[in-house]
Order: structure tokens, then C-alpha cells, then sequence
């Protein structure tokens, strides 16, 4: 699509990047309404896609672009095992999360952890769609205890995980690699840890690895508050270690996970039931 | 208080707590309804107390506590299912869907 190859390109400018996004009413009208939210905070209404654009920035704009791209792709869903909107709500809460996690360890990537909570699960429509009765066993598999982990339960049923599918996904909208990583690796609490503890140069992960942590934690701390559903809904323990990378005090958990649940909530309000 | 769900319910009467903000759902769904008048309640009337958090906290345990794979141990995990805990209590008072 125009669109995906375009905000995928450095040197595209908003100007071009705006031209392109009028033409499509779907992305312009999300572009459009999450500017508005109240998660910018913006005293004035924004009217235009180019003054939208200067404040989402780019990397929310090709994370929505991939998410049009996906919903697209997908508005005909035919898959039942579970609801596409509480997956698209199961996604938000992770963004949700992974934003307000990221703002509280002090790190300043907060939209960079919304991006990659929202699009975290996008490898999973792709399953759920291509793959359903496949993915109705790994259900079965996880509920009956055979399998811990989901991306484990899928690869035994189908060879590959819908974090690989995601991956994939992401690497051919050309998404930046600590975005992919995070894709990736958010069942693998290990992985994630991993390449945190690596301290990687600014210059190959300016996010240090903590992208895949912020969205591990987010999407379990997304479960334990039963915002949305997917497939595997049950929250998984998060290593101590993995949560002392963050830097923020357990203590700290309940105000987060209630600003988590803030946002949430506001988010589902403008960005869900104004559509 | 009653909130957004009783407009969207239709009884064509809101009730919001003096200095409420009300949410672009609320208004926007006060509009479709064409409610021309909105009351405004004198007093914080939708705190609920320590006690009433206490008492919808005990009524959604089994629920949150089914939503952990393993049953939460260690300070991280039980700290995450206790604040898990509270948001749902909050959201059950206020009368909030658990969407």
C-alpha cells in the first residue's frame, strides 16, 4: 500500500506523509481521532491530518498505519474462538500499560511502548484467521495445563508462534528492530531480559532492550485487569528479575496499574465507541 | 450518581456530581438522547466508603483470582493481583462495564 511504503521511508516528510492519509478515510479518521483523545491533552480540537500528524509523531503513525493495514486486511474476520473487538481492547490495555510503565520507570518512550503494546498481538489475527481449528487446540492445550506458555502450545500445533507471525509482519513494514524485537519476544520473559541486560549501544537500541519488557509486563498486567480477551487470557508470573530492570518499587504497582486503567478506559471511550 | 449508563439506558435524567467534568461519551450521548437539562447533584453522593470497597473487593476475589495461571506468589505477583483487585472493586462501584 502507498501508505505503509510511504511512512515507512526516512525521508518522507509529514507534508507527504499527510497527502497520502487524506486520501484514506479509515487511517485519517484514527489518525484524527487519537490526536483528539484526551491521552494528548490538547486544549484545542485538532481539525487538520497534518497537525494531527506533528502531534502523534511518526512512530505512532506507522504503528496506526499497520494497525489500519491489519484491521483492513481483516475486516471480513470470519474467526469466532475470539470476539476481534475484545483482541482489539486486549491491545489497547497492553498499550495502555506499556505507556504508563515506560513513563514510570523515567525512561522517555512512552509512545514508543504504546506503539508496541498495540501492535504486540498483530501475528495473532493472522493465526486466528489462517488457522482457527489449529488455534482452538492450542486453546484447549493451554486451558487443560499441557503448555505454560501460548507461543510453546503453537509452535507444537502449527510450527511457528504468533509472536514469529508478528515479527515477520512487522519486519516487512520495515518497523524499527528494538519494535520488531518486542514483538518478537514478548512470551519470552528470558529473551526479553536477555537483550536488556545486554546494554546494547544507543546507536543499535536506543531503547536498551526495555521495549520487550515493557510490553511482557503490560500484557500481563493488561490480563490481570480483564481488559479485553484473547486467546490465552490468564496472567503468567513475571520474573522479579525482569521487573527490577524497570527501576519502579513494587509498591509503586497498584497507582500504575489504576493509571493504566485510566487511560484504558479513556482510550476505549475515543478511540472505541466514537467510531 | 448515575452515570453515562443511564443515558444510554434512556431514562432521560443525568445526575453528576457538582464539579464533574463530563466525558465527550457523556456529552455526545446526551445530545443523541436531546436531553435538554441536565441536574446537578448538591453533594459528592457516589463516594462510597472504605467499607463498600472492603465488601465488593471480598464479592470479586474468586473472579480476579481465577484470571492468574498459578496462584500469585511472591511480592511482585501478589502486588499485581492485589491492585488488580482494587481497579475492579473501583470499576464495579462506579458502575463501570468490565469491557
Amino acid at each position: 500500500m502507498e501508505i505503509e511504503r510511504l511512512v515507512s521511508r526516512e525521508d518522507a516528510s509529514l507534508r507527504d506523509i499527510a497527502a497520502v492519509i487524506e486520501k484514506d478515510p479509515p487511517t485519517a479518521a484514527a489518525v484524527l481521532r487519537l490526536a483528539n483523545s484526551s491521552y494528548y491533552g490538547l486544549a484545542q480540537k485538532v481539525g487538520s491530518v497534518t497537525t494531527a500528524l506533528s502531534v502523534l509523531g511518526l512512530h505512532t503513525v506507522r504503528g496506526l498505519v499497520g494497525m489500519a493495514a491489519v484491521v483492513r486486511a481483516f475486516a471480513g474476520a470470519t474467526f469466532t474462538l475470539v470476539k476481534p473487538e475484545l483482541l482489539w481492547l486486549h491491545s489497547l490495555g497492553c498499550a495502555a500499560s506499556a505507556r504508563v510503565l515506560a513513563g514510570e520507570a523515567g525512561r522517555g518512550m512512552q509512545e514508543e511502548a504504546f506503539m508496541a503494546g498495540l501492535l504486540h498481538d498483530i501475528g495473532l489475527i493472522v493465526l486466528l484467521e489462517a488457522a482457527e481449528e489449529d488455534m482452538v487446540r492450542v486453546k484447549e492445550a493451554l486451558a487443560s495445563g499441557a503448555f505454560d506458555s501460548q507461543a510453546e502450545a503453537e509452535r507444537e500445533a502449527i510450527g511457528f508462534s504468533h509472536a514469529e507471525v508478528g515479527a515477520a509482519l512487522a519486519s516487512r513494514w520495515h518497523f524499527p528492530e528494538p519494535l520488531v524485537h518486542a514483538i518478537r519476544y514478548h512470551h519470552s520473559a528470558q529473551a526479553c531480559e536477555a537483550r536488556a541486560r545486554k546494554n546494547l549501544p544507543a546507536s543499535v537500541d536506543p531503547h536498551r532492550g526495555m521495549l520487550g519488557v515493557f510490553v511482557f509486563i503490560a500484557d500481563q498486567l493488561a490480563k490481570a485487569m480483564a481488559m479485553g480477551d484473547t486467546v490465552d487470557p490468564l496472567v503468567s508470573p513475571i520474573p522479579e528479575g525482569l521487573w527490577t530492570l524497570t527501576g519502579i518499587p513494587v509498591e509503586a504497582l497498584g497507582r500504575v496499574m489504576e493509571e493504566a486503567d485510566e487511560l484504558y478506559e479513556d482510550l476505549v471511550d475515543s478511540l472505541v465507541f466514537s467510531a | 450518581m448515575v452515570l453515562a449508563e443511564s443515558v444510554l439506558s434512556g431514562s432521560g435524567v443525568v445526575l453528576v456530581a457538582q464539579g464533574t467534568v463530563l466525558s465527550r461519551a457523556l456529552i455526545e450521548a446526551i445530545e443523541r438522547k436531546g436531553i435538554a437539562q441536565v441536574f446537578i447533584e448538591e453533594e459528592a453522593a457516589c463516594e462510597w466508603s472504605a467499607a463498600d470497597l472492603e465488601a465488593m473487593q471480598a464479592s470479586v476475589e474468586g473472579e480476579v483470582a481465577a484470571r492468574f495461571r498459578e496462584r500469585p506468589s511472591g511480592a511482585l505477583m501478589e502486588a499485581i493481583a492485589r491492585a488488580a483487585l482494587s481497579v475492579e472493586a473501583r470499576k464495579r462501584l462506579k458502575g463501570g462495564a468490565n469491557r
